[in-house]
């Protein structure tokens, strides 16, 4: 068990050039500003119900829930799904994305709240 | 309706549409709870574990969804707006740390050692891995109904809406238990052999799909980078099918993962599998010593 520690350790160690240039690499795209959007969530529906991102970037979106009750913002293809109480407003980061179209759905309200993100 | 107004973009909801939709929303949840569940609950059963443990667990799942669903407002905003992405992914961080321990605990109990082991150490023994399994079920219990509540609780207003909303989540939630009743009546009739090393795949695969989850929870709050994903395999398995959600809830299938999913994926399922080939090896030196 000590052996498999020190020998991780010994692993980072040696290759330590290639931990630091991974670790800047994935995180340097944190310096860069991140483009942001907004959504409101009004009646059980989606405004705008479709919104237009750059490609291969990724977007900030915002999104304001301004019913009293709860939604929960979801979408297989984005693979993003998360629940926003009633008056408050969700930050939820999208992308990078292929050019192409996203549909998103309320999941509480299937049937009304539907919208679609158009990557171009 | 007191006052009518036309409103031509409002779209009437049916009751019939609120509860089947309830239904899909409920079943979902609670299909990992009940897949991890009965495994766990299988394997009680056939290594004659206590099994009152799945009540205990129960109680804590529902009193923790009940805490979290009242502070879930608040949980959402921590770290930015994020809370919600990063609790849930360090809970199922934790579940996978439990359920490493616990694979390893089951490879001692079920060794070439285990009908060797003084009773001191197989009470040990025993009681960790009920221990576990009420953590594991619990948590993964909070999650699931914490998320109903806040669901049920939107529509608890007028009774016209909540009746079908709790008729078709009693349903959904009757079909996930039925489902769990099945595979663990599936699993406690297989020889004892079979079954450990069905668990013991199932759990690591559950592990794994977990960390895959973890991951884009993180990557949706932007702890994580965010990539292209690797491939789409959608048009041969679509995640919205059904069989695309017993894949999710059973493997962690997911139709566009990125690279970064994908790696934490396979490490897991390494690091878990060589976590219980290393115990396996070790237990068949000392039984030879």
């Amino acid at each position: 068990m000590i052996n498999a520690v020190r020998l991780s350790i010994a692993f980072i160690q040696k290759y330590r050039l290639f931990f630091c240039s991974f670790l800047l690499l994935t995180s340097a795209t944190a310096l860069a500003g991140v483009e942001t959007f907004r959504m409101e969530i009004r009646d059980h529906l989606f405004y705008p119900s479709e919104l237009q991102v750059p490609v291969g970037k990724k977007v900030k979106l915002i999104v304001k829930n301004t019913d009293k009750t709860p939604e929960e913002f979801e979408s297989y293809e984005l693979n993003r799904e998360k629940v926003i109480g009633g008056g408050r407003k969700a930050v939820i980061f999208i992308g990078p994305l292929e050019a192409g179209e996203y549909p998103f759905f309320g999941e509480f309200h299937p049937k009304t709240a539907q919208g679609k993100i158009i990557a171009k | 309706m007191a006052n009518f107004t036309l409103k031509p973009l409002k779209v009437k909801l049916s009751q019939s549409d609120l509860m089947l939709s309830a239904v899909i929303i409920v079943l979902r949840e609670f299909l990992e709870a009940a897949l991890i569940t009965s495994v766990l609950l299988s394997i009680s059963r056939v290594y004659r574990l206590d099994m009152r443990w799945f009540f205990y667990a129960v109680c804590f799942g529902i009193s923790g969804a009940l805490v979290y669903a009242y502070h879930f407002d608040s949980v959402s905003d921590w770290f930015d707006g994020v809370g919600q992405e990063v609790v849930n992914a360090m809970v199922q961080l934790l579940v996978v740390a439990l359920v490493t321990i616990y694979s390893v605990l089951l490879v001692i109990l079920t060794g070439s050692e285990g009908d060797r082991l003084d009773n001191v150490r197989l009470r040990y023994v025993q009681s960790a891995l009920r221990t576990i399994s009420i953590i594991v079920v619990a948590l993964s219990l909070l999650r699931e109904i914490a998320e109903i509540i806040i669901y049920g609780s939107g529509f608890s207003a007028s009774l016209e809406m909540f009746q079908p909303v709790l008729i078709g989540g009693a349903l959904g939630m009757g079909i996930a238990i039925s489902l769990g009743a099945l595979i663990y009546n599936t699993l406690v009739n297989l020889p004892k052999k079979l079954i450990t090393d069905i668990s013991q795949t199932l759990l690591v695969l559950i592990a794994a799909g977990m960390v895959s989850q973890a991951v884009l929870f993180l990557i949706q709050a932007d702890w994580l980078p965010s990539q292209l994903p690797l491939w789409d395999s959608s048009s041969i398995l679509s995640e919205q099918s059904l069989l695309g959600q017993l894949f999710y809830a059973l493997i962690g299938y997911e139709a566009t993962p990125t690279a970064l999913q994908v790696s934490f994926y396979g490490v897991t399922l390494f690091l878990i599998a060589t976590a219980i080939v290393i115990t396996k090896l070790k237990q068949s030196r000392n039984f030879h010593n």
